[in-house]
């Protein structure tokens, strides 16, 4: 048996987990080792693994199952990753502790080796969360920063999104198998990051449906795989407060982002900032220095634009946050027709962003 | 003796001769109706008998038999009273038959001889002045409605008895007069002037182009932002009625029953409101009548439908076909009838099951998985077939309690009057109305954008993540735009503004 096979093996028996494998191999040192005394030192065995889990694993152990399991893999198109693959990253491998023994994939895996930050917060994230997302991710990615998140509603798929807005490699990783793509309304935006290069992985077999104890058990990963994890919103009781904690645990930056002073989505930040786990950011600049990189050098320059005087007018009107049409409409004096058009062609040039067609504001960050 | 005069009986807003006969022969006392009637029609032996008795005439004491001709064609309605106890005074030579035969005749008896109003004298009006009859006498009641048709002779009558002294020649009477119906025509009162509505530019402004293009519109708000109130308001911005417009619109609802016979005739666009809880029969029409439904009452008007995704989905799906062709087929297992059905949509509906999504006035604590469901309940064809989707927001305090009144109705619809004049000229002879029933060939040919104009639209879709089928939507509110401006071509500024009004294909992204 070779050493893949053996965790495609134990990976599939329920009960072997990370701490009771170690415990094996404090023992017996080299998987070999361990197999060539299964049968011999079944007593011993069982005490580290539990009787159940050993039948379980006995009956498994059995080349033509193994060979059958990996022929599952294959035929869902899904490629595994084991920890003696030379491409399982070395930031999960050395994570000290619940160290998947398979990585399912599609899409890109060397993304894992690269650098990467993680996004994540609050599945009901607000619009101006989404707008930190996107101005954020787009200056982390021009740096080259990879976009790590979780394919949930909310701040992560904002982070997704913007990352492939921007161009940048993301990776998604779930909570539940890779046949179950949570939530399932994701499964286009999934396979978008795909198309794009990107990279969705989960530590689960591809039929596993997810379960409440899945997502925040993923998080060690998102947190793993990252230099660092960005908080931009989160409730007291949000899951992304999950990836914070192991992001502290595997000694990682966090960076949070202040929200709205008066959103429930500051509660969250303001517990991470006050048991010491992290340290509010005001600009994408803030965790690059964090991190040690250099802001991108040639950042795309931004075009010289011709703005004639009605929509200098509303980008006047707009500098002191967000109004909407109606008031823009009383202050600016233009016509419909003028005010409809120059909108339009701020939005265009990416200066002002529209909620619905009725709320505007300014629109780029830096 | 054997008489026969005619009448008419409908079919859908359509009328039809029917030749009303009654026998009377030897036999035992008996009255007996042939010829497919409903069963107010076979009551109306009962009516008959005592209007003639009570009108002082002799009721034969002898078999009766009344005939309605086509046999094979099912009448309906309490038309046949008044023709049927002529025929029978005149068979009974109470009645000079030869004067009777160049008439015709409807109404309804009541049991001491007056003659009740009936409904779709106006389609029927017009049906004999098509047939080729020159002389028409119908209920008193009746005649408002039944005054606008020209180049036929019409008599109103109160009762049997003097209907019996007309025909005689006993007690000679004019003609009714003919009106022209543009003379009645005015503005209909309307519930809400845009004076009073405070602040909503931009709601008001998709109000006054959908108006003026006769494009569907969608209102998206919280509750409270004033989306019922703006819509109401619509009808003081709209073209006034056409005649021709306003006699189809008449004989639809004189066919329904819904007419105000003081009034003879629709005098202002329609403003139908229908419940949430309505079913497809009540909107489309049905019934084993086939009866005109909402959408063809409002026909040439509004059909406002509030809180959209309340309405059960099949209900609203049957709306597909009449917003795509402007008429709907009822088809019964009697009968078949095609109803017009051109009208313009207006609907509002909240953002989210809990009405705040996007909302400054409260945060809204729906999830995605809700809001999505909500929204399914609209399917994806029917949106698009709405031009433009506005978002309104709750008024600020601070706006409601300015003093200065904002424009009134009457100025928009000047504007709104002078781009209808533009399409009318535009489309002459075409077949099409207004801008938002362009076909595809005409969009090709009147929306012809300015280079610059072209290219503009081309980066707003790629930037912007407007949907394809988004496409013409914004090139017919676009060239509705130019006209309201008083604009030949479609420029830049006009295409700009029309991409403000797609905002359901971007809004919701989770």
């Amino acid at each position: 048996m070779t050493e893949r096979d053996f965790f495609l093996w134990i990976s599939g028996v329920p009960g072997w987990t990370w701490r009771r494998d170690e415990r094996l191999k404090e023992y017996y040192g080299d998987y070999r080792h361990l197999c060539e005394r299964w049968k011999t030192d079944r007593a011993l065995i069982e005490s580290a693994l539990t009787p159940e889990v050993y039948e379980a694993a006995d009956a498994a152990l059995d080349p033509k199952s193994i060979a059958k399991r990996a022929e599952a893999f294959a035929r869902a198109k899904i490629n595994v990753l084991t920890p003696a693959d030379e491409l399982y990253p070395d930031s999960i491998r050395n994570m000290g502790y619940d160290v998947p023994f398979i990585l399912t994939y599609v899409g890109n895996p060397e993304l894992m080796s690269c650098r990467n930050v993680a996004i994540v917060g609050s599945r009901r994230s607000s619009a101006y969360g989404a707008r930190m997302t996107e101005a954020f991710v787009k200056s982390l990615a021009g740096a080259g920063l990879g976009i790590v998140s979780g394919l949930a509603y909310g701040i992560d798929s904002h982070a997704h999104r913007a990352a492939l807005a921007a161009n940048a490699p993301t990776i998604a990783v779930l909570g539940s198998g890779l046949r179950h793509i949570t939530p399932p309304s994701h499964t286009e935006l999934a396979r978008e990051i795909v198309r794009a290069g990107g990279l969705v992985v989960s530590e689960f077999d591809p039929d596993f449906g997810g379960s409440p104890y899945s997502y925040p058990q993923r998080n060690r990963l998102i947190a793993a795989l990252s230099e660092g994890v960005l908080l931009v919103e989160a409730g007291s009781k949000s899951g992304a407060l999950y990836t914070v904690d192991h992001a502290v645990e595997q000694g990682k930056d966090v960076f949070l982002i202040p929200a709205e002073l008066d959103s429930e989505n500051f509660a969250g930040l303001k517990s991470a900032y006050e048991s010491g786990k992290g340290n509010f950011v005001y600009a994408p600049d803030d965790v690059l220095n964090a991190l040690g990189i250099e802001p991108a050098q040639n950042r795309p320059e931004k075009p010289v634009l011709q703005l004639d005087m009605n929509c200098q007018k509303i980008l006047d009107s707009l500098s002191a946050g967000e109004l909407n049409y109606d008031s823009l409409f009383e202050s600016a004096g233009l016509t419909h027709s003028e005010l409809g058009a120059c909108l339009t062609k701020l939005e265009l040039f990416g200066l002002i962003g529209a909620r619905g067609n009725y709320y505007y504001r300014i629109g780029e960050l830096d | 003796m054997l008489a026969k005069l005619y009448s008419f009986g409908l079919n859908g807003i359509d009328g039809f001769t029917v030749e009303v006969e009654a026998d009377i022969h030897r036999g035992m006392p008996a009255f007996e109706t042939v010829g497919l009637p409903d069963a107010a029609i076979k009551e109306s032996k009962e009516r008959v008998r005592s209007a003639i008795k009570n009108g002082r005439f002799q009721y034969p004491t002898t078999r009766i038999t009344v005939n309605l001709a086509p046999a094979d064609q099912k009448k309906v309605g309490s038309f046949y009273d008044l023709p049927i106890a002529l025929c029978i005074l005149a068979a009974s030579e109470q009645l000079d038959y030869e004067r009777v035969k160049e008439f015709c005749f409807l109404g309804e008896l009541a049991l001491d001889g007056r003659v009740r109003r009936v409904q779709g004298i106006l389609p029927i009006a017009i049906a004999a002045k098509e047939s080729g009859f020159r002389k028409l006498v119908i209920p008193e009641e009746n005649l408002a409605e039944a005054s606008f048709i020209d180049g036929i002779e019409i008599y109103g009558v109160g009762s049997l008895g003097e209907t019996v002294a007309f025909l005689n020649g006993e007690t000679p009477r004019a003609p009714l007069t003919h009106r022209e119906a543009c003379a009645v025509l005015k503005q209909g009162e309307t519930s809400g002037d845009f004076r009073y509505i405070k602040g909503q530019y931009f709601a008001k402004r998709a109000l006054e182009i959908a108006a003026a293009g006769g494009h569907n519109i969608l209102l998206i708000g919280p509750p409270g932002a004033g989306k019922t109130m703006l819509a109401k308001a619509l009808p003081g911005i709209l073209p006034d009625l056409t005649p021709a417009e306003a006699l189809e619109t008449t004989k639809i609802h004189s066919v329904a029953g819904k007419l105000d016979y003081s009034e003879g005739i629709v005098r202002s666009r329609p403003f139908r409101t229908p419940h949430h809880t309505t079913t497809a029969a009540a909107l489309t029409g049905g019934g084993s009548n086939a009866h005109p439904g909402e959408i063809s009452l409002a026909h040439n008007g509004v059909l406002y439908l509030d809180e959209l995704p309340e309405y059960d989905k099949h209900v609203l799906e049957t709306l597909r076909q009449p917003l795509e062709d402007g008429v709907i087929t009822v088809a019964r297992s009697m009968r078949s009838v095609t109803y017009p059905a051109n009208f313009m949509m207006v609907a509002s509906m909240n953002p989210c099951p809990c009405g705040y999504y996007g909302s400054k006035k409260r945060t809204c604590d729906c999830t995605p998985a809700e809001i999505k469901r909500y929204l399914g309940r609209i399917s994806g064809p029917l949106l698009d077939r709405i031009d433009l989707q506005v978002e309104v927001d709750c008024v600020e305090y601070s706006e409601l309690t300015e003093p200065a009144d904002a424009e009134d109705s009457a100025a928009v619809k000047t504007r709104v009057d002078a781009a209808r004049a533009r399409q009318t000229e535009r489309f002459a002879d075409s077949g099409v109305y207004g801008n938002a029933k362009m076909t595809s060939e005409q969009v090709r040919r009147f929306c012809a954008l300015t280079p610059e104009a072209k290219e503009l639209l081309q980066a707003a879709f790629e930037r912007l993540g407007l949907s394809a089928r988004a496409y013409t939507r914004v090139l017919k509110v676009a060239r509705t735009i130019a006209d309201l401006a008083g604009d030949e071509r479609v420029g830049a500024d006009a295409v700009m503004e029309a991409v403000r009004f797609r905002s359901l294909d971007k809004k919701y992204t989770f």
